[in-house]
């Protein structure tokens, strides 16, 4: 293996430990030799966080370290970001999401790890907060035009609060613009069939798996 | 001597007392109501722009202070009110949206809810009641529809949520109306108002106002930390227990600078330890129990009551709910905590089960006898039964006879669960303790009648509901 290969191996590895030091050096020194950014995207950051969402998925290690993981990445696309724009070339756009709890809820533990992993995971991530009153979602998503609308509820008082919101996304002429996604303690699969909602995922990484199948898929 | 759980020394009691007032000065309590920060500012308490309080420690001392020693939940019969007194262990329902049936659940209508109430009213360990969700109801409404259910089928004190400002007044409007009047609400508070922060160290809109609306009528004042462990406090017991503690206690002082002399209740028993790798907040891991156990010793420090969370994770009656509900419930009554939630619930706090109302029923007949300890005097040592009975005879003859009046207090029965031999036990259909407490649960359904609300009062109810109802119309 060369040194480059060990190199981007080692980075995909610190990741993996959420090891931030170690990802910045391995990043820097790794564009210093010379090696393409998107390649050290590719076979460095990107590598490593798919093997941690992996894991997660997988139960073998706790949240705390994929979100770790996640922050290493984040760290390292910062460095990188400028460098993949100054040789004009361009990162695959993963996909918007806007996300926020439905009017008449306060619970944001839960959407804010969905958030936090959307952004880690790439996705320019828009978080309207709490308590979001119906015609700000709309507002947003005509501002943004986001791929993704992820709403969540967790209280059966408010789930209602999605099912309406997916009907003002009709009447406002927005449906077909935006895939929308909801989850929260009180809602299951069945339910966001039956209100005709685009995805349901029970945890973060489901939701970020699910939402890069959505993305793609016109 | 009657047993007491303590999981922290003297020492540590007043470090963590110290750490959650450090806490409060350093990173201060945010209150989101703008009425709220102006009564604190009042009150010399200094509010930053975002509506940031950061409490000097005597400020939190003093107010404390004020909060009364003696709190007292009241029923619709003032035979079932309940004294929390210091070291007295009470117990309450769970709540849930959802109710097991066998291996299913589905969602709780308001019927569910008025059954639910009916079924804790017949229990005899249960103290109080706690609602359950009427989701077949307008979304908005739900928690006068509780409130309704609850006040019709049972006599004894019950807890229910507010969802919203115009809730919180239809609640107030509601119990005048079956007490008789705002006048007497203020005597006979048959309702109290329970609100948690928003962990880290946040007082909603909601919360300040459920606070601030009911303190007139001297409704006792639930006040919670309620934090998801490792989710919305640090993963350690004790750093948990210093964040819920400084938010528990912000809310207190804020209770006391609006109505002095408000009963309020410490709450740091309903923290959820998050499950690190799945996300989900869990109630039947014994962390919780230590937490509680530990926030009881701490309000038992301020010389208030306090609560806890009797739970499972378990979807149905099985083995992981029997022993989960077993351990989270000991523990912190041991612990001598005031209040203990929990009895029917399963699955989180998402469900209840009929059913396991019955067997969370025995399990707290066990509960009892343990926090009753071992009682030694010259009467229970028997040592004259001893001397009578002599070598090689045994206790059950008539020379012991003075024991005898011991056996209700010092064994104990069981009404559901089996100690038989296997025989007698096939003999009665060989049937596990859920199906053997699902029957009973019918059957007590089928039969227990509690005192009936006036049927004045209930039109009353009703018309309260129908206003509500209407503006919600209004509003649409
Ligand atoms: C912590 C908590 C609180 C905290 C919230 C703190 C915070 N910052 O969020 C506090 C104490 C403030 C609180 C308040 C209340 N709560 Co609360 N709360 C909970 C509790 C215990 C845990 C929620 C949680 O954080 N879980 C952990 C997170 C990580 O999980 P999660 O939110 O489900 O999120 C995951 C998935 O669902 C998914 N997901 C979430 N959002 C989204 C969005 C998208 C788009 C996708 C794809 C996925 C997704 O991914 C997440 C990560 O894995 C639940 C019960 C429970 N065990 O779940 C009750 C619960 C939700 N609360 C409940 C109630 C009733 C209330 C109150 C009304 C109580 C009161 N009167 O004080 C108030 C609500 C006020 C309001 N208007 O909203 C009820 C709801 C009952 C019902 N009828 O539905 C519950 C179920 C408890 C109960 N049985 O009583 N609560």
């Amino acid at each position: 293996m060369s040194t480059i290969d060990t190199n981007l191996e080692k980075l995909s590895k610190s990741v993996m430990d959420g090891d931030i030091d170690t990802v910045k050096f391995l990043v820097k020194e790794s564009l210093k030799n010379g090696v393409n950014p998107l390649e050290i995207v590719d076979k460095g950051l990107a590598k490593g966080i798919r093997t941690v969402g992996e894991r997660y998925g997988k139960g073998e290690i706790f949240l705390t370290e994929l979100l770790m993981g996640a922050e290493a990445m984040k760290v390292g696309m910062e460095i990188i970001s400028p460098e993949i724009k100054k040789q004009k070339k361009e990162l695959k756009k993963v996909g918007s999401i806007i996300i926020g709890t439905v009017a008449g809820d306060i619970h944001d533990l839960g959407k804010n790890i969905v958030a936090a992993l959307f952004s880690a995971h790439g996705f320019d991530v828009v978080d309207l907060g709490v308590d979001v009153p119906d015609q700000k979602f709309i507002d947003k998503v005509k501002e943004i035009k986001p791929n993704i609308l992820g709403l969540s509820a967790l209280m059966t008082s408010t789930i209602p609060k999605q099912r309406e919101l997916i009907n003002l996304l009709k009447s406002s002429g927005l449906r077909d613009k935006v895939k929308v996604m909801i989850g929260g303690a009180a809602v299951n699969e069945d339910y966001a069939r039956d209100i005709g909602a685009d995805g349901y995922a029970e945890n973060a990484n489901d939701a970020v798996v699910k939402a890069k199948t959505l993305v793609v898929s016109p | 001597m009657k047993p007491v759980l303590e999981f922290l020394s003297t020492d540590e009691v007043y470090e963590i007392h110290q750490a959650s007032l450090e806490i409060l000065e350093r990173v201060g309590m945010k209150f989101e109501n703008v009425e709220a920060q102006q009564i604190l500012r009042n009150a010399g308490i200094d509010v930053d722009s975002k509506g940031v309080a950061r409490f000097h420690s005597d400020t939190v001392e003093e107010y404390v202070k004020k909060a009364p020693r003696s709190v007292v939940l009241r029923g619709r019969d003032p035979k079932k009110d309940v004294f929390l007194r210091n070291g007295r262990v009470t117990f309450a329902s769970g709540t849930g949206m959802y109710v097991i049936e066998g291996n299913k659940a589905r969602k709780s209508t308001y019927q569910d809810c008025c059954n639910w109430a009916r079924l804790t009213d017949a229990m005899k360990n249960l103290d109080f009641s706690c609602e359950i969700h009427s989701t077949d109801m307008p979304s908005e409404l739900t928690d006068r529809y509780n409130f309704k259910a609850m006040a019709m089928n049972t006599t004894k004190p019950f807890v229910g949520s507010s969802l919203s400002k115009a809730g919180i007044f239809d609640e107030i409007e509601m119990a005048s109306a079956i007490v008789g009047g705002k006048e007497e609400l203020r005597k006979r508070p048959i309702w109290w108002a329970g609100y948690a922060a928003i962990s880290p160290l946040t007082w909603s809109e909601n919360a300040c106002t459920v606070f601030k609306e009911t303190a007139p009528y001297n409704i006792p004042a639930f006040v919670e930390g309620e934090s998801v462990i490792g989710g919305t406090s640090a993963v350690t017991v004790a750093s948990t227990l210093a964040q819920t503690n400084a938010e528990a206690l912000s809310g207190i002082v804020f209770n006391q600078i609006i109505k002095k002399g408000r009963p309020c209740i410490l709450n740091l028993g309903f923290t959820h330890p998050m499950d690190m790798k799945t996300c989900l907040a869990l109630h039947g891991n014994v962390v919780a129990g230590i937490v509680a156990a530990a926030g009881a010793q701490l309000a038992r420090f301020y010389g208030l009551p306090s609560a806890a969370w009797m739970a499972t994770d378990s979807k149905t009656p099985d083995a992981q709910c029997g022993y989960e509900k077993a351990l989270t419930g000991l523990i912190p009554a041991l612990g001598r905590t005031s209040l203990v939630f929990g009895m029917g619930q399963a699955e989180f706090t998402f469900a209840v089960d009929f059913a396991k109302l019955i067997i969370d029923d025995e399990i707290v007949t066990q509960i009892r006898r343990t926090l009753d300890g071992v009682e030694v005097t010259d009467e229970t040592l028997c040592l004259e039964a001893i001397e009578r009975v002599g070598i090689g005879g045994n206790f059950l003859s008539p020379k012991a006879c003075e024991t005898f009046k011991f056996i209700p207090k010092e064994t104990t029965e069981l009404t559901i669960g089996d100690r038989n031999t296997r025989e007698k036990w096939l003999e009665a259909g060989g049937k596990d303790i859920g199906k053997r407490a699902e029957e009973k649960a019918k059957e007590i359904l089928a039969t227990h009648e509690p005192e009936p609300l006036d049927p004045d009062i209930v039109k009353k109810l009703d018309a309260i509901i129908e206003n509500a109802k209407r503006n919600l119309g209004r509003k649409a």
